[in-house]
């Protein structure tokens, strides 16, 4: 089926734009060194790199009339209810488990708590 | 609170569904139809002072994230593709003004949201709450950022 130019454009740059989120995420997650440095790479480029794929995928697919477009929006509703809790809870199963912060970090409030609150 | 001006924005999106059809206008006819529904219900059930300002302010708050969300992103977009990697990492204690469970799970959650902030633990007297720093600059600085953007929002709201 013939699409309309501009939605042809709108669309590709979409894709393009939550391509690139993914791919930084990605080389982030291969150059950070710590779980919670990586996180950061990870949890929230992959949020924005998602949301623009289904974005596009959300416009397209409506102006074909093959979707009506909600289950899209709800990946995006979900994505942006559960990344944050599973980010935050991951990186207090680590440092509960005992990882420790990359040595080129500068402060650790957190320990200094811990450690007087014992 | 906010539970109530949420309650009323998943009712708008319930009678979206219902239409199959998420646009504007059936948005606002859904808040509508769901505001007139909250208001047959007893007091108690949705009780709630200065109910429209803080719909506004919750609204407000929702455009601040998204342009935080966005400012953010590129900053550490930024910092992840430089040649020479420059981060200073570090959990800082963040202390706390607000003591309602409810908007600290939501100021915990947009904090992690947030590209280059993420929290980590929140103490069990609701005094702090920690948050790991992908680049930390100054400490003092940065928690003034978060003092006068998302918490002065959510305490506005809770009010």
């Amino acid at each position: 089926m013939q699409v309309p130019y501009l939605l042809d454009v709108l669309v590709s740059v979409l894709l393009l734009l939550g391509l690139f989120f993914l791919l930084t995420g990605t080389f982030g997650l291969l150059r950070l060194r710590d779980v919670y440095a990586r996180m950061h790479a990870t949890s929230k480029s992959t949020t924005f790199g998602v949301a623009g794929v289904v974005l596009a995928s959300l416009l397209y697919l409506r102006y074909l009339g093959l979707s009506s477009g909600l289950k899209e929006s709800l990946i995006v509703l979900f994505l942006f209810l559960t990344a944050p809790v599973g980010a935050h809870m991951i990186a207090r199963a680590a440092y509960r488990a005992g990882v420790s912060l990359w040595q080129g970090g500068v402060v650790d409030d957190f320990k200094k708590w811990l450690d007087e609150n014992r | 609170m906010v539970t109530r001006f949420f309650l009323n924005v998943i009712l708008a999106l319930a009678w979206c569904l219902l239409q199959d059809e998420i646009s504007l206008r059936q948005m606002v006819i859904g808040f509508l139809v769901g505001l007139l529904a909250m208001l047959f219900f007893p007091r108690s059930f949705h009780q709630e002072r200065r109910y429209f300002r803080k719909a506004a302010l919750s609204v407000r708050l929702v455009f601040f994230f998204v342009k935080e969300l966005l400012i953010a992103n590129w900053t550490v977009v930024r910092q992840v593709l430089a040649l020479k990697l420059a981060i200073r990492p570090g959990i800082v204690a963040y202390p706390l003004s607000l003591q309602n469970d409810v908007l600290i799970t939501l100021l915990a959650n947009m904090i992690t949201l947030t590209p280059g902030t993420l929290s980590v633990e929140v103490s069990p007297d609701r005094q702090f709450l920690f948050i790991h720093f992908l680049d930390v600059a100054d400490v003092e600085e940065e928690i003034r950022l978060i003092k006068d953007g998302f918490e002065r929002h959510l305490l506005l709201i809770a009010q």
